[in-house]
C-alpha cells in the first residue's frame, strides 16, 4: 500500500474528532474524501501533513513510517484552501521555493519552474505579481508549486472551493490532466459530491469523525453502506428498514384510478422533480424533461423496484 | 412624527457643529498660534538657532538613530521567539509586555537609577562599584527598555496577522524553521519593522523625561526644550526646539503612513481558519532570539521588581526591611493627587472616545468630506511631539482672547483632545465591523439620526468603545509631554508629582507613585475587561437560547 492509515485517532479538548481511521491509498490514486463541514475531513489531512499531531494511530507512506515527523520532512506537499501563495514573491519565485530544499542549484530549479509554467499553460506569467492573477490563476500556481517538488503524495484541502462554477469545472479538468501525466498520488478534501465524483478513483464518505464508506463513486451510489452515504450522496425516497428508492429509478404513469396523486411539480431545466402523495407516503420522482409532463392534481400510479442498503 | 424628526435634526447638526469647533479650537488652534506667535515673537531666527544650537540637534540623532536601532534589533529579536512558542506560553509573555503600556514613561530610568544609580543596589550595595550613569548611554539603554515593549507588541501583533497558511506551505515544500524565518517572516514583516523603526526614532526624538533624568550633562534638544520653558520662561526658545524636532517627526509620520499601508494590504488572498504551529525549536534563530529573550525579560523583572521592592522597603543599616514607610511619606505629595487625576482620566478617556466615534461615525457612515478633514486635524497630535502639544495650548490660552491656562479645565481638555489621534484609528476599526445596512434599516423603519446612535452605531461599536475608553484612561494616567506646561502648583496629577520627586532624588517616594500608577490602570483594565467578558457571556446566552 502506497498511504497506509491505520486507527488514526484526534482527540481535541477531549472531543473526539477523528475515531480509529483506517484507510489505504494505491500508488498513482486518486482519494477524494467527502463529507459535511466539520466532519473532521480537513483534520485528517492535517495529521497526514503533519500540521495536527494524532492522539493514536500510524500513518505510513511507502512503508515508513511518518507519523511524529515534522512537516517539512514528510515527503507530502499541501495545496491549501486559501492559495498561500508568498506575496513578497512573483510567480517564478513562488514555483522555485521548493526546489531550494532539495539542493537544486538556481539555473535548475529555473528551468523546472518554467517547464511547470508551461504544464499549466501559463508561461506569460513568469514575473507576475502573485497580486496580479486571478484566482484560478493563483489556484494553478499554488498546484504547481506543489508538483513541481514531485512529492510521494499531494494533499488538496478544498483548492476549488474559492473559484466560480465555471472555473471549478476546469480546474478539475485540469487537475485531472496533472494528475494523469504526473502519475502523482493525491488526497483530495471536499464537501462537493459533483467535485468528488468526477475527479475520484475512490471516495471516502466522512461524518462525525468516522468513515462511513470507501468506495468508487458509483458503488456508494448505487451501494450505499448505510443510511447517513444514502441519505448524502444524491437523493433517496426511504420505505421500512433498510429499504429505499431513488427518484429517477421510480417509473410514473398516468393514471386515472391510480393512487398517488402530483402535490407539487419542480421545474429543474433538463429534469422535472414531482411529489407524489399515496396513502401511506409522499414520494420524490425525478424524470427527464422530454415534452409531455404531468400536472399537479394528476393521479399516477408509481412502479419502482426496491433497493436495500447493507446497514442502518 | 414632525417634531421627532425635527429634533434629531437640531441634534445632528448640533453635535456636527460642536465637533468641528472642538476640534479646530482644541487642535488646530494651538498649532496654529505657536506657528505664527513664535515666528512674529522678537528673539533668535530660526536659521541662527540651529547653526548655534547644531551640537544639541546632532545629540538628538545620534541618540535617536542609536535607539532606533537597537529597539529595532531587540522588537524583532522578541518577535522571533514568539514563533516558536505556543500559545499557552505566548499570553503570559504579551502580558507582561502589556505592564510596561501602563506605567509612566520614565519609570525605567527610575529602576536604572534605583539599581545602578551611584547609590544604587547593584552598583553600589551589591558590587561597590563607582559607576556613572548617567550620560548618553544611559539614555540609549533606557529609551531601548522602555520602547522595545511596544514595538515588540506591534511586530508580534503582525505575526498573528500573517495568513498561517503561508507558514504552513513553506513548510509543506521542505522549509526549516530558519528558513521559515528567513524567507517568510523577515520579508513579510518588513513594513512592520520600518514602522516600528520610525516610531522608536520620533519617540527618541521628542522624549524629554529620560534625558531630563539621566542624561547629566549630556544635552538633547527635547531636554533643553523643557528646560527653556520651566527653567527660564524661554517660550520663543522652547518653540524652535521643538521645530526642529517637528521636521524629522513630520518626515517620519508620512513615511509611517505609507508603510503602515503596506502592512494592511499586503495581506494577501483568502484567509482560511488554520493555525500555524510553532516553530520547531531547531536551527540557529531559536537559541539566539532565547537568550536574548531570557536577558530583555529579566530586565524587565528586575525593572519592576526593583520599583516594587523600592516602594516597600527601607534601607536599615544597610539592610532590606519592608516597610509602609515610603508609603505614608508619598501622602503628603500625593494629597488629593490620586483622585484628580483618575478623574481627569476618567473624563479624558469617555469624552475623548465619545467626540472620535463621533467623528467615525461622520466621516466613516454618513461619509462626509468635512469631517475626513476634521479627523485628519485630529491626528496631528499624534505626529508631533508631545511637548510641542502643550507648548501649543501656552501659547493659544494664556492670550487676550483666551486666558484659561490657570485653570484646571485646560488640562483636562489637553488629555481629552490629546487623545482623538488614536481615539479616531480605534473607533475606525470598531466602526468597520458594522455592516452599513443596520443604518440604513433604522431610517427605512422611521427611525432617526439619533435612534441610528441609540440603538445601532453605540451598542454595536460598545465593546470598541469601551476598549478606546480604556486606552485613554491609560494614556491620561501615565502622560506628561503635552501637559507639564499647564500644570499649576495644587492641581498636579501623578505623573509630574511623580517627574518632580526623581528629579529631587526621592526615589522611593518616586517608586510608590509609579506602583500606584501600574495598580490603577490594570484596575480599571480588569474593571474594562471583566464587564465586556460578562457582557460577551451574556450574548452567548442570548444567542444559544
Amino acid at each position: 500500500m502506497f498511504l497506509e492509515v491505520k486507527d488514526l485517532t484526534k482527540v481535541y479538548q477531549q472531543k473526539n474528532v477523528l475515531h480509529q481511521l483506517s484507510f489505504g491509498v494505491e500508488t498513482g490514486e486518486m482519494l477524494v474524501v467527502l463529507g459535511p463541514s466539520g466532519c473532521g475531513k480537513s483534520t485528517l489531512l492535517s495529521c497526514l501533513n503533519g500540521f495536527t499531531q494524532v492522539t493514536s494511530g500510524t500513518v505510513r507512506l511507502l512503508g515508513q513510517e511518518i507519523t511524529k515527523a515534522m512537516p517539512e520532512d514528510r515527503d507530502i506537499t499541501t495545496v491549501f484552501q486559501s492559495y498561500s501563495l508568498f506575496p513578497h514573491m512573483n510567480v517564478l519565485q513562488n514555483l522555485m521555493y521548493g526546489l531550494k530544499f532539495q539542493k537544486i542549484g538556481k539555473k535548475a530549479a529555473k528551468a523546472k519552474a518554467i517547464k511547470m509554467l508551461q504544464l499549466l499553460q501559463m508561461t506569460e506569467y513568469q514575473t507576475a505579481r502573485i497580486q496580479d492573477l486571478s484566482g484560478g490563476q493563483q489556484q494553478r500556481i499554488a498546484l504547481g508549486r506543489s508538483l513541481i517538488v514531485a512529492p510521494k503524495l499531494l494533499l488538496l484541502d478544498e483548492p476549488f472551493s474559492n473559484l466560480d462554477e465555471k472555473l471549478r469545472l476546469s480546474m478539475r479538468l485540469e487537475l485531472r490532466r496533472l494528475q494523469k501525466e504526473l502519475g502523482i498520488t493525491m488526497v483530495f478534501v471536499t464537501h462537493d459530491q459533483q467535485e468528488a465524483f468526477a475527479i475520484a478513483d475512490r471516495i471516502l464518505v466522512m461524518d462525525a469523525g468516522k468513515i462511513q464508506q470507501i468506495a468508487t463513486g458509483a458503488e456508494l451510489y448505487n451501494q450505499p453502506k448505510n443510511k447517513f452515504v444514502l441519505t448524502f450522496i444524491g437523493e433517496a425516497n426511504q420505505l421500512a428498514n433498510t429499504a429505499y428508492v431513488r427518484p429517477e429509478c421510480i417509473d410514473l404513469r398516468l393514471d386515472t384510478n391510480g393512487q398517488g396523486q402530483i402535490i407539487q411539480k419542480i421545474f429543474q431545466g433538463a429534469t422535472i422533480n414531482y411529489q407524489v402523495k399515496l396513502p401511506t407516503q409522499t414520494f420524490w420522482i425525478t424524470r427527464l424533461n422530454r415534452g409531455a409532463a404531468f400536472e399537479v392534481g394528476d393521479l399516477v400510479t408509481l412502479t419502482y423496484q426496491v433497493q436495500q442498503m447493507e446497514g442502518k | 412624527m414632525k417634531r421627532k424628526h425635527f429634533g434629531s435634526i437640531l441634534a445632528d447638526k448640533t453635535v456636527y457643529i460642536l465637533l468641528s469647533v472642538s476640534i479646530l479650537g482644541f487642535i488646530l488652534y494651538p498649532y496654529l498660534s505657536i506657528f505664527i506667535q513664535s515666528f512674529q515673537e522678537q528673539g533668535i531666527a530660526f536659521s541662527a538657532f540651529i547653526r548655534q544650537d547644531a551640537v544639541l540637534l546632532q545629540h538628538s540623532l545620534f541618540i535617536a538613530i542609536l535607539t532606533m536601532v537597537l529597539t529595532v534589533f531587540m522588537s524583532l529579536t522578541l518577535a522571533i521567539f514568539f514563533v516558536f512558542l505556543k500559545s499557552k506560553w505566548q499570553k503570559p509573555l504579551r502580558l507582561f509586555l502589556l505592564v510596561t503600556m501602563v506605567s509612566p514613561p520614565f519609570v525605567t530610568s527610575l529602576a536604572y537609577i534605583t539599581l545602578f544609580g551611584r547609590r544604587g543596589m547593584i552598583t553600589h550595595d551589591l558590587l561597590n562599584l563607582t559607576f556613572n550613569p548617567y550620560g548618553a548611554h544611559g539614555i540609549i539603554l533606557m529609551e531601548t527598555l522602555s520602547f522595545t515593549s511596544l514595538n515588540a507588541l506591534v511586530l508580534i501583533g503582525m505575526l498573528h496577522q500573517l495568513e498561517p497558511a503561508v507558514i504552513n506551505s513553506a513548510r509543506s515544500l521542505g522549509a526549516k524553521s530558519d528558513a521559515v524565518i528567513r524567507d517568510m517572516i523577515l520579508p513579510l514583516l518588513r513594513p512592520g519593522v520600518i514602522v516600528v523603526a520610525l516610531i522608536s526614532f520620533i519617540r527618541s526624538l521628542a522624549d524629554f523625561q529620560t534625558p531630563t533624568i539621566i542624561g547629566g550633562s549630556y544635552r538633547v534638544l527635547a531636554s533643553e526644550g523643557y528646560f527653556a520653558v520651566i527653567s527660564a520662561g524661554d517660550l520663543h526658545r522652547a518653540a524652535l526646539i521643538n521645530f526642529t524636532l517637528c521636521i524629522p517627526a513630520l518626515l517620519g509620520f508620512f513615511l509611517y503612513i505609507h508603510y503602515e499601508h503596506t502592512m494592511t494590504t499586503q495581506h494577501h488572498g483568502l484567509s482560511s481558519d488554520t493555525n500555524a504551529l510553532p516553530l520547531p525549536k531547531k536551527g540557529w534563530f531559536f537559541p539566539v532570539t532565547c537568550c536574548l529573550a531570557v536577558i530583555f525579560y529579566g530586565a524587565l523583572l528586575l525593572q519592576y521588581g526593583s520599583i516594587l521592592i523600592n516602594a516597600v522597603t527601607v534601607k536599615n543599616m544597610g539592610q532590606l526591611t519592608f516597610s509602609w514607610q515610603p508609603l505614608l511619606d508619598s501622602r503628603m505629595y500625593l494629597d488629593g493627587t490620586i483622585l484628580r487625576t483618575v478623574s481627569y482620566a476618567l473624563v479624558a478617556g469617555f469624552v475623548g472616545s465619545l467626540i472620535s466615534f463621533l467623528i467615525i461615525y461622520y466621516s466613516q457612515i454618513r461619509q462626509s468630506r468635512w469631517m475626513n478633514l476634521i479627523e485628519l486635524i485630529g491626528t496631528f497630535p499624534y505626529i508631533l511631539p508631545g511637548t510641542f502639544f502643550g507648548l501649543g495650548y501656552l501659547y493659544a490660552f494664556s492670550g487676550q482672547y483666551f486666558h484659561l491656562t490657570n485653570l484646571s479645565i485646560i488640562v483636562i481638555i489637553n488629555v481629552t483632545f490629546k487623545q482623538v489621534a488614536f481615539a479616531t484609528k480605534a473607533a475606525k476599526a470598531a466602526v468597520a465591523q458594522v455592516e452599513p445596512t443596520y443604518f440604513k434599516t433604522v431610517h427605512d423603519l422611521g427611525g432617526t439620526v439619533l435612534n441610528e446612535w441609540h440603538d445601532v452605531f453605540f451598542p454595536m461599536t460598545r465593546q470598541g468603545f469601551a476598549l478606546t475608553f480604556l486606552n485613554g484612561f491609560i494614556s491620561t494616567m501615565t502622560t506628561i509631554g503635552s501637559i507639564i506646561f499647564l500644570i499649576r502648583p495644587g492641581q498636579k496629577v501623578m505623573t509630574i508629582v511623580m517627574f518632580d520627586v526623581v528629579q529631587r532624588g526621592e526615589y522611593q517616594i518616586a517608586s510608590v507613585i509609579a506602583c500606584l500608577i501600574i495598580l490603577i490602570c490594570l484596575i480599571m483594565a480588569g474593571l474594562v475587561f471583566g464587564i465586556l467578558g460578562l457582557k460577551q457571556r451574556r450574548w452567548l446566552h442570548v444567542s444559544r437560547s
